[in-house]
């Protein structure tokens, strides 16, 4: 099943004479065990079109469809509920909540939604990201691509299959965010499905598609078998 | 429930970590509750119930009756105060005709009046209340602390603040200013005027300024209204206890219910406003410190409550 649709979206931001196309007429959809980059220049759309996917934001007109539920239909509740069950988010830096653990921030879904034994959870969710022996540590205890890695295993913890990551690399150094992005690939090659927002055409190339974006309109797609349209921008 | 373990958890290391920050939300949020609590405290401890004002006016008695004028008058259902509002052309007030409007009570006069004693300083004013404490029915209307109470003409008891002006022991002498001598029998209290300089004596020790009676026979508002029209006021336990309806008081007393209706009414939506903006500005102070979190808790799945939490 396709994990996530956007169908025709579009996201006007104020009214009248100020009125901004944030996104205007966006298509696409995303699968099980593949990762989307979404590039382009700044104001483009990419920050909109991430929290709309994660239902942090509602659109103008149009769909987006999580797991074939449309968000609009859902309740602020359910919704909150839906995020919990079925979407993670990578943001750029300071993704974890500095007062909790590393176990506690990876476990902070299941947490919410009541489930018991979460630290068991977490504490396997931290070894598949190579952090085992950091469940105790604060996030001020830790590197920022360790912290990459603590938000990655959060995203998808239980049986969330979806990662919303905006710029993900953006705050470390290329190596550490190498690995990161490594991660993220193998995660998705294990069959989550992966939204990456990046500036970046090298992060971009860990893709398996590339959508650009200018102006709120998809002006290009790019698969992963043409390399080099992957490492050129439009 | 689900989110509140977690939200608390976060709640919780925030309030360790930022003890400067917690101890300033924490005080906005008492002070207004304290001062409420402080308020309350204060009311319910000199807010008297209906038992405990009666005793303190009317001892033991079912009401206290006086007849200060010949004309009609109207009063408050709460006080024995009246006010005149007709022609005085009634026959005078006396204790024999009151009796007879009020067949089969007993009467016990209670008087006040003031007198200049001599005190350590030279002359003084003291209030007086000559009622007879022995009496079952003015039990509660004035302690006797030590000593007893006066039991003739020539025999008094002392608030303490009046053993302190006139340099009295119990046992020892008072003299008035114009030279009669009474011995002090006891050290009284008046529960409501606990700093007052007072004596108090046996009715007719000295000449009154105003009279009343305790009646043994209860009297409701219909009689009270009944007796207003003659010029006498009445203090009735029966009223206190079951005030009459708004549309049984005199059109004249109750716009000013009204109006103390709308004073409560204004300083409890006072206090609800300081409340809402003292505690506002503390959720606030947390609140905006930790925007990130909020936001990445609502973005990770916390509804709103949990945020709210």
């Amino acid at each position: 099943m396709t994990v996530l649709e956007l169908r025709d979206v579009h996201r006007v931001h104020g009214t009248g004479d100020t009125a901004v196309n944030a996104l205007d007429g966006v298509s696409f959809t995303v699968e099980p065990g593949e990762l989307v980059a979404v590039m382009g220049p700044s104001g483009s759309g990419k920050s909109t079109l991430l929290n709309l996917a994660g239902g942090l934001d509602s659109p103008t007109s149009g769909q987006v469809l999580v797991d074939g539920t449309s968000l609009q239909s859902l309740s602020r509740k359910q919704l909150a509920a839906w995020r919990r069950k079925r979407i993670g988010y990578v943001f750029q830096d300071l993704n974890l909540i500095a007062s909790l653990t590393a176990a506690e921030n990876v476990a902070l879904p299941l947490d919410l939604d009541g489930v018991r034994k979460s630290r068991l959870q977490a504490e396997n969710a931290l070894s598949e990201v190579d952090l085992d022996g950091y469940a105790d540590r604060f996030p001020d205890e830790m590197s920022g691509g360790q912290q990459q890695r603590v938000a990655i295993a959060r995203a998808l913890i239980g049986e969330r299959r979806l990662v919303l990551a905006d710029e993900p690399t953006g705050a470390l150094d290329s190596r550490t965010g190498e690995t990161v992005l490594r991660l993220l690939r193998s995660k998705v090659d294990a069959g989550a499905a992966a939204v990456l927002v990046t500036h970046d055409a090298r992060h971009a190339a860990w893709a398996d598609r590339v959508i650009f974006l200018r102006d709120g309109t998809v002006v290009d797609v790019s698969q992963r078998d043409q390399p080099e349209e992957l490492l050129s921008t439009p | 429930m689900n989110g509140w373990r977690a939200a608390l958890r976060i709640a919780w290391r925030e309030a360790r970590k930022s003890r400067g920050r917690t101890a300033l939300v924490v005080a906005l949020i008492l002070v207004p509750v304290a001062a409420l609590t402080f308020a309350a405290v204060v009311y319910d401890s000199t807010t008297l119930t209906p038992d405990e004002d009666s005793a303190r006016r009317m001892g033991t008695a079912q009401a206290l009756v006086s007849w200060p004028y010949r004309g009609p008058v109207i009063q408050q259902p709460a006080r024995d105060f009246a006010i005149p509002v007709g022609n005085a052309e009634g026959q005078d007030p006396s204790e024999d005709r009151l009796k007879a409007l009020l067949p089969g009570t007993d009467l016990v006069p209670v008087e006040r009046s003031g007198v200049n004693i001599r005190t350590t300083a030279g002359v003084g004013r003291a209030g007086v209340r000559m009622l007879d404490l022995t009496n079952p029915l003015t039990a509660g209307m004035i302690t006797v602390l030590e000593g007893r109470a006066a039991a003739s003409g020539t025999e008094i008891t002392l608030s303490r603040k009046a053993m302190t002006r006139t340099g009295a022991r119990l046992g020892g002498t008072v003299t008035t200013e114009d030279g009669r001598t009474f011995t002090v029998v006891g050290v009284i209290e008046e529960p409501d005027r606990l700093d007052n300089t007072t004596l108090v004596a046996l009715p007719g020790t000295f000449d009154h300024a105003d009279r009343s009676w305790l009646v043994t026979t209860p009297i409701d508002w219909a009689k009270v209204k009944e007796l207003n029209k003659l010029g006498i006021a009445v203090l009735s336990r029966t009223v206190l206890h079951t005030p009459p309806a708004a549309a049984d008081l005199y059109p004249q007393f109750t716009d000013s219910n009204e109006l103390g209706a709308d004073i409560l009414v204004l300083i409890a939506g006072l206090a609800v406003l300081e409340m809402s903006l003292l505690a506002g500005s503390a959720l606030a102070v947390g609140a905006r410190r930790r925007k990130r979190d909020l936001a990445l808790v609502s973005a990770i799945g916390g509804a709103p409550a949990t945020s709210a939490a």
